[in-house]
């Protein structure tokens, strides 16, 4: 079976695709925090940093259409969290009503989610946990991440067969029947992950491994891509200083 | 050249922790340069044989690779030797990138950065995918899954090939490639199969197993043409030689 890239469009040609992904992380989180310590009633500065965004979707090369899709996915889950904002009486904050903070939050969780999107689609996934790992995150965590990214689509197509096996017996079974069988489907599913485990961590050992990780460096930072990264930290920074003077 | 023994086994049992006896008493030796197939039905033991090869499994007996006996202290040294290659690619290959997995084993061993690269892309041209080293494993073809988990042991140049069902699963012409592949190894190569047509063509000698034990073992003309020895284990003649001896017997 075949699946869609879970980072797809990672590798288009566009300044963003050959920058350094340590400085893309960097960057990326900067911009992520300056967009969540924005007052919530401050449109100005949203709209701004949505501007900043939105040119680099489009220096990117990315369909945006592609990016608002993905994007989107996120909306439910932000509005069912901060439902209950848009009925409070009691004012969480002197200065702002319920409705003021939940449109803030769910601005922010937008645009640090496309921000993010954006990060994504424009780095392979082993190119930003090498970025990670040169910015001394910790070995194992990498590692969980990189066994994630490889096998998380096989697990996925294992658990397909294994409820197409089902689907196709199961004609007949009373409701209750079907659903206890979903339970011991979905056990069979963590025994055969948990050996999967076992037989890759031989795999591991087969080939001389000793509970150390070894891996190659091969991104290099240039000058150039510093002073651009160096240059939207800068812009970013100046939008937060103009807004607060402009304040609404 | 001169016999060299490589691999010996003696005397060797093992059984699961269920309590399975996967091994009885097994004995063989494979030299120095030979290519050798272990043929047995699905169950009889023969990857529980491999992964002894190479100390993943130890079991009661002694296992020597190149005369010395495996034992915790020299696991790393055996390993080096060993290079064994999984059924399942999706186990042998647990990078997210090709270059990655091909170069697990040269950098487990601190090569030079120049050295490892090197080795990477040696063993994908031996293995005839040549500029793979950016491809992730999961968008590879079972077939190219198959080579590249071969050239993730050819990266370190091992004395000895244990693969386990190298051809299983793979259409016609990936298994022609598989097979030319093997052919051409310049190494001691032992391989764990029940298609025996692979064995006809790349292994001059043969062992049969079944149910734990060695059955047989010889050259691979005369066990595999045996059509009672291998029924009673559980096999059949290899289909271009049942081919042919319709074809005779009209």
């Amino acid at each position: 079976m075949k699946h869609s890239y879970l980072d797809r469009y990672s590798n288009l040609n566009s300044p963003i695709h050959r920058a350094d992904p340590r400085l893309k992380i960097l960057v990326a989180l900067f911009f992520v925090l300056s967009i969540l310590l924005t007052n919530s009633g401050n449109l100005l500065e949203f709209a701004l940093y949505g501007l900043i965004i939105a040119s680099l979707v489009i220096i990117s090369r990315i369909p945006p259409l592609f990016i608002l899709k993905r994007s989107l996915m996120i909306i439910p889950f932000i509005v069912l969290i901060s439902l209950f904002l848009l009925f409070d009486r009691t004012g969480l904050s002197a200065e702002y009503s319920g409705k003021v903070l939940f449109r803030g939050i769910v601005i922010k969780s937008y645009l640090a989610i496309v921000m993010l999107t954006l990060l994504s689609s424009t780095s392979t996934f082993p190119s930003l946990l090498q970025g990670l790992q040169r910015l001394k995150i910790s070995k194992v965590f990498i590692l969980l991440l990189s066994f994630m990214y490889r096998y998380i689509f096989i697990l996925v197509d294992e658990a397909m067969r294994i409820t197409r096996g089902k689907r196709s017996r199961e004609f007949g079974a009373g409701k209750w029947r079907q659903i206890k069988s979903t339970a011991s489907l979905i056990g069979i599913l963590f025994i055969r992950t948990y050996e999967r485990g076992e037989r890759v961590y031989s795999a591991m050992c087969s080939r001389g491994f000793d509970g150390t990780i070894r891996t190659l460096n091969t991104i290099r930072l240039r000058m150039a891509e510093i002073l651009v990264g160096f240059a939207l930290v800068t812009i970013i920074i100046l939008v937060k200083i103009f807004t607060h003077s402009h304040a609404l | 050249m001169h016999y060299e023994p490589c691999i010996e086994v003696r005397n060797l049992s093992f059984s699961y922790p269920d309590g399975t006896e996967a091994l009885r008493n097994i004995s063989l030796e494979i030299g120095k340069g030979e290519k050798v197939a272990i043929v047995g039905p699905n169950g009889s033991g023969k990857s529980t044989l491999l992964l002894h090869f190479n100390g993943i499994l130890r079991g009661k007996g002694e296992v020597r690779i190149l005369g010395k006996v495996i034992n915790k202290a020299n696991l790393k040294e055996i390993r080096r030797e060993v290079g064994l290659v999984f059924q399942e690619p999706d186990d042998q290959l647990f990078s997210p990138t090709v270059f990655e997995d091909v170069a697990f084993a040269p950098l487990n061993q601190d090569l030079s950065a120049e050295e490892v690269k090197i080795r990477v892309k040696q063993a994908l041209q031996g293995v005839g995918l040549p500029c793979y080293e950016n491809r992730s494993s999961h968008h590879l073809s079972y077939g190219e899954k198959k080579r590249v988990s071969i050239a993730t042991v050819l990266s370190y140049d091992p004395e000895i090939l244990a693969l386990d069902e190298p051809t299983s699963n793979t259409d016609p012409k990936n298994r022609r490639r598989l097979i030319n592949l093997l052919k051409g190894l310049a190494k001691t190569i032992v391989i764990a199969t029940h298609d025996l047509d692979l064995v006809l063509d790349v292994c001059p000698r043969c062992m049969i197993i079944n149910q734990g034990a060695i059955r047989a073992n010889g050259k691979t003309e005369e066990l595999l043409t045996n059509s009672h020895l291998l029924e009673a284990n559980d096999l059949e003649l290899p289909l271009s030689l049942s081919r042919l001896l319709k074809i005779k017997n009209r």
